[in-house]
């Protein structure tokens, strides 16, 4: 069936576009009997123009249109024309005189969305008579009634889909990122930028929708109306505010809080009416316009996900010229845009998580390696060999300690970090050690510092290691020095260890300077830095632990 | 026979066991012992002593343990690795050690190392395939499938190589043999050729012999020494399938 019908406009009443409509209303219900004679609407001077707003309390009122009905040629109509409904109240519609629907909701509250059906014998070619008649329960003078009256399916639906599963959507979605952004970002730690934001900004969105389109999917007493309406613009400028910084954060741009300026910016530029195109959805193509020139410089310079919010943003001006109306396919692109950047960046996570699994298998399996390693392990047993072939004591004691330093490094191959107290007891094991081996004295002085502080293992023994692997100590007398300084950042420890050989001078950045590195980034992240430097006759190391 | 023996090990008591065990081994076979604990003290020992045999521990402090194969390996004595390190074996094999032995070591694994001095080579260990020759600023390394041929010049040897270079070794024409008999067979008391460089022997009047080269070149053949050659390039024909 094709109908054509002429209405003045499709949607009969907007608070924006009222004057347009020749809608009359008059306060009163003794006003029942114009439903029969619809021709009193325009003789009688009680009738005023439509205004949205209630002048009294609980008012009741009377609208009144004239919808002229064509068909087109040789058309037969056999089925009803369905309106939708949307008004904060009770209603009564009368098509021709005659009721043809209502929502019977009397009570005190009452779900705003309903239909209403035009019988086919109504639909006869020419002009018919709209009469609705409206009890505004609970609401004040001053609240809108927010009347709006339209074809099913035309214009009133999103592409032939409910506006209630709209809604839904949009809701479900909010709640979804809500639960998939708090996820991440206890699981992160708040490491992934802009998760915070994000959780507002899905905050801002289910409450937007909720406050706009709660009415369609709950009862709710019909006098919280105007309160809610009141609720919802500091929600809609939470959303723009997050939309922008979000974006702006998510590829990583520089000067974020000066780039933010392209928020006023479009504000100003969206106040220019442009021919009954809503003033969000004016703010939503401008703003769009402007992301998508900064995500495309980004994506040009090569910042972060630019590539990914560029081409989002070009579609999701697309899906507005597409539904310029009410801009829902906007709001599903840029739903699906940041859906798919939280699922690039989760599976980004997912890989950092099994990098980071595999960087801690990795060193654990570095420290049991180090139990065994050639150079200290087989010259030690050849001393054991000497020893238990020439002084049976010596070789007993060495192996006590030998024992003693593996099951230290055996208990520390399962930690991410021990007390600085247990790392010294392993260092001065070591120091015991190698000094009867290489018939030498050594010495670990720590005076100075917090021993029940928490270190990663192995830590500073890997540091006396390579204190050996590059000094020549054979007959030497050496104190190692460790020590602690305090800073308003954190903490900086320092060993400082005797140089005696020429070669010293060539530290370098060797399996043990790797091992630390790995081991500082397990126990702290991103917040330490390590520095090894020859200061006077001792190789310095020092370590920045920073407050995380 | 004794000879000179220098231990270089930084660790005193790997040192001490092997200045013993050596000790205890060798017995009136060694003139001369000398510890280096350090590089610098095994050089200085290296060029003011006649040193015939060299116990190397790859892992001196601050020292490459592949620099130390090079320099060392070079020199006129043989050399046996001492190491923890046993992933560096097969390398110290090529480079032309005589024996690597892996710490720690009892008394008859380095026994056995030892013996080496005068029973060179075990057939299933791997060949040397390259050879340091000392310059007048460091070491040039050479396959020894370069190598044409060395010829003895008094305690020392020359390298003809086929790019016709020729390059001076420290090390006597026999202890070259020592190290390189798996490719190399003595055709001379004056050469040791390499097997990929021969082309044919032949005979000459008087029952003399020679060899020719694949660069054009011919060599003696000793009298004594033909069926040698002949055995050796009959063993390399098997082995070449």
């Amino acid at each position: 069936m094709i109908i054509r019908y002429l209405f003045a406009v499709c949607l009969l009443c907007f608070a924006s576009t009222a004057q347009a409509v020749s809608l009359s209303s008059n306060i009163g219900d003794e006003r029942q009997s114009y439903a029969a004679n619809p021709g009193n609407t325009e003789t009688d001077p009680s009738w005023q123009p439509y205004s949205p707003f209630l002048k009294t309390d609980g008012a009741h009122f009377w609208y009144s249109h004239k919808i002229s009905v064509y068909h087109e040629p040789g058309e037969t109509v056999s089925n009803p024309l369905t309106l939708s409904v949307r008004l904060n109240g009770v209603f009564d519609f009368y098509w021709d005189g005659a009721l043809i629907g209502s929502n019977k909701y009397l009570g005190k509250s009452a779900s705003q969305y309903s239909r209403v059906h035009i019988p086919v014998s109504g639909l006869s070619e020419g002009e018919h008579q709209l009469k609705i008649h409206i009890v505004a329960l609970g609401m004040r003078a001053g609240d809108s009634s927010d009347l709006r009256v339209a074809v099913a399916a035309v214009k009133s639906d999103f592409f032939g889909v409910h506006p209630t599963v709209v809604s839904t959507f949009f809701i479900a979605t909010a709640s979804l990122f809500l639960a998939g952004y708090l996820t991440v970002t206890l699981r992160t730690g708040r490491q992934r930028p802009g998760n915070v934001a994000t959780i507002f900004f899905s905050i801002a969105i289910a409450m937007v929708v909720l406050l706009e389109d709660g009415r369609f999917l709950f009862k709710y007493p019909y006098g919280w109306q105007s309160f809610l309406d009141m609720l919802q613009p500091p929600f809609a400028v939470m959303f723009f505010i997050l939309l922008t910084w979000l974006v702006l954060t998510r590829i990583s741009y520089p000067n974020r809080l000066a780039w933010m300026v392209v928020l006023p910016v479009s504000l100003a530029i969206s106040l220019i009416e442009t021919g009954g195109i809503e003033h969000h959805i004016r703010l939503f193509f401008t703003l769009s316009l402007f992301l998508l020139a900064l995500s495309s410089y980004g994506w040009y310079r090569g910042y972060g996900n630019a590539r990914l919010f560029a081409i989002g943003f070009a579609l999701a001006i697309v899906a507005l010229l597409l539904d310029l109306d009410k801009g829902h396919l906007f709001l599903i692109v840029i739903t699906v845009l940041f859906a798919t950047d939280l699922a690039i960046d989760m599976r980004q996570q997912g890989k950092n998580a099994i990098r980071h699994l595999l960087m801690s298998e990795r060193l654990r399996s570095d420290l049991i390696k180090r139990n065994v390693q050639p150079h200290f392990l087989m010259n030690s047993l050849t001393a054991l060999m000497e020893w238990v072939e020439t002084s049976p004591d010596e070789a007993v004691n060495f192996i006590d300690g030998l024992a003693q330093e593996f099951r230290i490094l055996d208990e520390f191959s399962e930690r991410r970090s021990v007390s600085l107290k247990q790392e010294l007891a392993l260092c001065n094991i070591h120091l015991t050690l190698m000094g009867q081996r290489l018939a030498s004295c050594f010495r670990l002085e720590a005076s100075s510092v917090d021993t029940d502080q928490q270190v990663p293992p192995a830590l500073f023994h890997t540091l006396i290691e390579n204190a050996f692997s590059h000094n020549d100590y054979r007959a030497f007398e050496a104190t190692f020095v460790l020590t602690q300084e305090t800073t308003a950042s954190g903490r900086i420890l320092r060993l400082s260890v005797p140089v005696k050989n020429p070669h010293s001078s060539s530290h370098s950045a060797g399996l043990g300077t790797r091992y630390i590195e790995a081991r500082l980034e397990e126990f702290c992240g991103k917040a330490f830095s390590f520095q090894s430097e020859m200061i006077g006759s001792t190789w310095v190391s020092t370590i920045t632990l920073n407050r995380h | 026979m004794s000879f000179n023996l220098l231990i270089v090990e930084d660790e005193p008591l790997v040192a001490k066991r092997l200045s013993r065990l050596s000790t205890d081994i060798l017995d009136d076979q060694i003139s001369a012992l000398h510890l280096a604990p350090d590089l610098d003290a095994a050089r200085n020992l290296v060029s003011s002593n006649p040193i015939d045999l060299i116990l190397l521990d790859l892992n001196l402090v601050g020292s490459d343990g592949f620099e130390l194969l090079k320099e060392f390996t070079s020199k006129a004595a043989h050399t046996i690795v001492v190491s923890a390190e046993t992933t560096r074996a097969l390398e110290a094999f090529e480079f032309g050690v005589l024996d690597f032995v892996p710490k720690p070591f009892t008394r008859d694994r380095l026994a056995k190392a030892l013996a080496r001095f005068w029973k060179p080579a075990f057939a299933n260990e791997p060949a040397t395939r390259q050879i340091a020759f000392e310059t007048g600023t460091g070491f040039d390394v050479v396959s020894t499938i370069d190598i044409l041929y060395f010829k003895g010049a008094d305690k020392y040897s020359e390298a003809m190589l086929k790019s016709g270079a020729v390059k001076f070794h420290t090390k006597s024409l026999n202890r070259l043999e020592d190290i390189l008999s798996a490719n190399f067979v003595r055709s001379h008391k004056s050469y040791l050729v390499q097997r990929g460089a021969i082309k044919s022997l032949r005979s000459l009047e008087g029952s003399r012999y020679e060899m020719d080269l694949v660069d054009g070149n011919s060599l003696p053949i000793g009298r004594t020494r033909v069926d040698h050659v002949r055995h050796a390039i009959s063993a390399w024909g098997g082995q070449n399938g």
